[in-house]
């Protein structure tokens, strides 16, 4: 008998446990509440009337863009909260102005930091603070302190170039840029350029190409290459100038299409001041379009 | 004889207990846990109304009933349309046969407003149905739904399959905008142009021109026409060493990614020809031949009932 009353209180105990599982889940389950999205933007600490709905995240990069009638920023960062570029389109004495983050060593001259990233529910968080200038190069160009906050769900879109990156190590350690501009090596020859390629550190990796000429094929270049080479910077923080390695390697150029070039690199970099100091870089991987000059 | 289970020894009661307990706890289990509800929320589930997606990220066409998502249904052709503006302006359009193949693709990718670089892929120029697979495809004329599946890769280079490419995924489950006219009619350098036959009595209608005189359409045949500059109208028999008027038979050969010349053997005529100045001319005529296998003589193909408007600069 006592066996019997078991049976049926386990029985009658199972069937508590699973019979109306949506009720039991509704008492317990507190009520969600749906993060704040902010997005918060101050010039000279004031609080401008921007908002954004989401941050997009576009292969390994995340964009925050909006507008509003006066102010037009964008911030361009990797997922591990290396800065890209930042910058504001600033309507100011009647005309649109841009200010931008110090992009030589950025990650030295401007504070940003993603204090969340929640890659299952897809929502980022942080803030950056730092002035922008109107000359990304001229720390003494007019500038605009710029800081702010971002709490925001992220939209997985589509890259436009898929796969755009310059990789490389640099005596061992991976390096990977974030942001690059191109620059006329001469101011009336639209042919020889230089893509500057920059990450948020001291590094910056210099490729040399001619649009025409730099087709697929393989070149080995020395430190007099006009072009079809690469070289490597490091920035000084107290001349504020960048030392230009001396280089010497190999480039392949593997594809050429639309305005974009494909290859590979390697080289080694000696210190024009200091023969002892040299940098070796290896596995360098590009894939890079031409953007309009600098 | 028949056993009091009080009788059993204790320990095989124990036992026998233990058991009834364990399978009436989970079968219990089982039929408490299983809700109806959910299986009816399973059934009932329709599938969502469209899935484009570029190289595996979904492109954000927002809501359901977005005006920059749309199927046109043509006699001849269904268009697939699709535009986004946002974080990337996208435009993409995609042309099927009423059958489901793939015919031609276009998706235009913008850089920076106001969009000074625009990055263009198209499909494979040569046997375009087989380098974007439709796994799906039923027009609904009741419901004017298109239901599509499709996957494949539009190319920086339309002539080179390992050019830059990018990777289009779609599922679609859509009404479509009727339109009664042709899509597919072909023009070269506005000048009307036409090739149609029956490859082993079955139609065959070109959708594209490759280059001047050049005839392709979704599947493996091209068909080249030539006719002799001066060449007075009438008919001219043509083997594969003929160089003046003649028709080119040629399938597309997927281990060497190249057209094949078949052994052609036939009649070519034109009753009329068009000049357009600069010795540039366009010829309507007929065609008929038996074409062979280059590789396998016993694979014949006869080819009948050809009709033709070219174009030809000489």
């Amino acid at each position: 008998m006592k066996r019997l009353i078991l049976i049926s209180a386990l029985i009658a105990f199972s069937n508590i446990g699973c019979s109306d599982n949506t009720e039991a889940v509704s008492e317990i389950e507190p009520e969600v509440v749906a993060p704040e999205n902010k997005f918060e933007l101050y010039v000279n600490g004031a609080l401008t009337d921007l908002t954004a709905r989401n941050a997009f995240l576009i292969e390994d990069k995340i964009i925050f863009q909006t507008r509003s009638f006066d102010f037009e920023p964008t911030i361009k960062i990797s997922k591990e909260g290396k800065i890209g570029q930042i910058h504001i389109d600033y309507f100011e004495f009647g005309v649109w102005r841009k200010f931008y983050n110090f992009r030589n060593f950025s990650s030295n001259f401007y504070s940003l930091e993603i204090t969340s990233y929640d890659t299952i529910l897809n929502r980022i968080e942080g803030n950056f603070s730092g002035f922008l200038y109107a000359d990304p190069d001229n720390l003494n160009s007019q500038s605009k302190f710029v800081n702010g906050s971002f709490s925001l769900p992220v939209i997985e879109s589509v890259p436009i170039i898929l796969g755009l990156n310059n990789t490389a190590k640099i005596n061992g350690v991976d390096w990977k840029t974030i942001h690059h501009y191109m620059r006329k090596d001469n101011p009336s020859d639209y042919h020889n350029l230089t893509l500057h390629t920059l990450s948020d550190d001291q590094f910056k990796i210099l490729l040399k190409f001619n649009r025409q000429n730099s087709t697929p094929g393989i070149y080995s270049f020395n430190n007099n290459s006009i072009t079809n080479s690469v070289k490597i910077a490091k920035y000084n923080t107290e001349t504020h100038e960048y030392l230009v390695y001396d280089c010497t390697g190999t480039l392949e150029v593997t594809e050429r299409v639309f305005n974009l070039i494909r290859g590979t690199y390697s080289f080694v970099g000696q210190n024009p001041n200091d023969a002892s100091d040299t940098i070796e870089v290896t596995n360098g991987n590009f894939f890079l379009n031409f953007p309009q000059f600098d | 004889m028949i056993t009091k289970f009080n009788d059993v020894h204790p320990l095989i009661r124990n036992r026998v207990v233990l058991k009834i307990i364990f399978f009436a706890i989970f079968f219990n289990f089982i039929l408490s846990c299983s809700s109806t509800d959910e299986v009816v929320e399973i059934i009932n589930e329709t599938p969502p109304e469209y899935y484009i997606a570029v190289d595996g990220v979904k492109t954000d066409f927002s809501t359901i009933d977005n005006p920059n998502l749309s199927v046109t249904v043509y006699n001849d052709a269904v268009v697939l349309g699709a535009t986004l503006v946002g974080a990337t302006p996208i435009s993409l359009s995609l042309t099927y046969t009423k059958s489901g193949d793939f015919l031609r693709g276009t998706l235009f990718l913008y850089e920076g407003a106001p969009y000074n670089n625009q990055f263009n892929f198209r499909n494979y120029q040569n046997f375009p149905a087989n380098f974007m697979q439709v796994h799906n495809f039923e027009i609904n004329d009741v419901n004017n739904t298109l239901t599509i599946d499709f996957e494949g890769k539009l190319y920086s280079d339309v002539n080179n399959l390992a050019s830059y490419h990018r990777n289009i995924r779609g599922i679609l489950n859509k009404n479509f905008v009727r339109v009664n006219e042709n899509l597919l009619s072909l023009f070269y350098q506005s000048i009307p142009q036409y090739c149609t036959a029956l490859i082993n009595g079955e139609s065959w209608v070109a959708k594209e021109i490759g280059s001047e005189s050049t005839f392709t359409a979704e599947d493996d045949y091209r068909f080249i026409i030539h006719i002799a500059e001066n060449t007075p109208p009438g008919s001219f028999e043509f083997d594969p060493n003929s160089i003046g008027n003649y028709v080119k038979f040629q399938r597309f050969n997927l281990n060497s990614n190249s057209f094949e010349d078949y052994i052609v053997s036939g009649v070519i005529s034109y009753s009329y020809r068009e000049f357009h100045g600069a010795r540039r001319y366009s010829h309507i005529g007929t065609f008929s031949f038996l074409a062979t296998n280059p590789n396998n003589p016993a694979e014949t193909i006869q080819v009948t009932d050809g009709v033709f408007r070219n174009f030809q600069t000489y």
